[in-house]
């Protein structure tokens, strides 16, 4: 495939990440393209007219939008390097748990936005997610996808990391070993992968621009 | 994990969550009928707007029937939107997935089954707005795989008036 790979993305961004990850795992050159999510560019409205917001995904000159929808996508086209079990059943398990990924992670982040009552309930929320992973999601295997790191292990991997800098800007603690041990020993091999370990945005960059996020935002 | 229906059990394993179900069953049944393109960038767009009508269709819907005063209007308004949305990707095309039935389709069309409902609550004509959207509504309750399976609207308009009263 020697048509131009472009990805529209913001350094910060979980989002961003899981659609890099993807890419990188699979050794696909891309270019990327950072965009000012306070400034929206031309590229971006037209690639993306529907919901107006990255990553966006550009291959060949035409735009794939949503980050799971784009990490399928990449998944179908360069298929070296497998994210997905070839089984139909187990298939339908992982997208199971992406979608899962999908609906409830986003709970962290109200984590991210909450005071008082709205906080405690968002926190609550939050570990229940988590724990409905450590008990059901996780099988006796390194990642999700078993040897190899697949789809569920860059949804949650992205949830995971960025929980971390949520926790560090707001002060709560989730992602503890004795409430969650299978889940942060699968955080650590994920977060220790060669791939994924090169393609980190730096930990403390993040705890200072969320705070920074927080700080200037209206009240 | 989320005590709902629908769940698929094909062979005593179970499947869960509809839009996935329908990939598994396209999978597996994959030489009859397919409901997505092979071409993998098609497919992206199909589960883009798949995952779209998922995400915008019911929750507006709920707001239209069950909703008052200002925030009834406004849902209308953004349904109506979200029609005219949908009437743009279809284009010229006989159904979302072009000449036959695809995945788009087999998500959207169980949403008109409750258009009987938004239109006596909400007082208003979905056909004057979106004559389009319903041509292909039409169309795909011509097969009569479609419209066997699905509900009948006032069926659907009697339960959201139960459901009204309590």
């Amino acid at each position: 495939m020697g048509e131009e790979v472009k990805l529209l993305g913001a350094w910060s961004s979980p989002f961003s990440s899981r659609v890099a990850w993807a890419l990188k795992l699979k050794g696909i050159a891309y270019e990327f393209v950072e965009e000012d999510l306070s400034n929206k560019s031309a590229m971006l409205l037209k690639y993306n007219p529907v919901h107006k917001k990255i990553p966006v995904l550009v291959h060949a000159g035409k735009p794939i939008c949503e980050s799971m929808i784009i990490v399928e996508y990449i998944e179908e086209t360069w298929p070296h390097t497998p994210l997905l079990p070839t089984d139909p059943y187990e298939r339908a398990i992982a997208r199971f748990w992406v979608q899962f990924a999908e609906d409830k992670g986003s709970v962290a982040w109200r984590i991210f936005h909450s005071t008082g009552q709205e906080l405690e309930k968002a926190i609550k929320e939050s570990l229940e997610m988590l724990q409905t992973v450590e008990e059901h999601g996780l099988v006796d295997k390194k990642y999700f996808n078993g040897e190899n790191i697949g789809m569920v292990d860059i949804a949650f991997g992205s949830i995971c990391y960025w929980l971390q800098v949520i926790e560090e800007v707001i002060g709560v603690k989730l992602l503890e070993p004795h409430k969650l041990p299978r889940l942060l020993k699968w955080f650590q091999s994920f977060l220790q992968a060669p791939v994924i370990k090169e393609n980190l945005p730096d930990r403390d960059q993040m705890v200072v621009f969320f705070k920074r996020f927080l700080e200037t935002k209206p009240a | 994990i989320h005590k709902k229906i629908p769940v698929l059990i094909h062979n005593g394993k179970p499947i869960c969550e509809s839009l996935i179900i329908v990939e598994y069953i396209d999978e597996v049944w994959h030489n009859k009928s397919p409901l997505l393109p092979s071409d993998p960038y098609q497919r992206s767009q199909a589960r883009f707007w798949a995952d779209y009508v998922d995400k915008k269709a019911y929750s507006t819907g709920k707001r239209v029937w069950s909703g008052k005063g200002e925030d009834q209007e406004a849902a209308k308004k953004e349904l109506t939107e979200f029609l005219k949305t949908m009437e743009g990707e279809l284009g010229e095309k006989r159904f979302f997935g072009g000449d036959t039935i695809g995945f788009v389709d087999v998500a959207l069309v169980p949403f008109t089954s409750w258009f009987h409902t938004f239109e006596n609550f909400g007082q208003f004509s979905i056909e004057a707005e979106c004559p389009k959207f319903i041509a292909w509504a039409k169309r795909c309750l011509e097969k009569e795989s479609m419209a066997k399976s699905l509900p009948d609207p006032e069926n659907i308009y009697g339960y959201a008036l139960g459901l009204k009263k309590k």
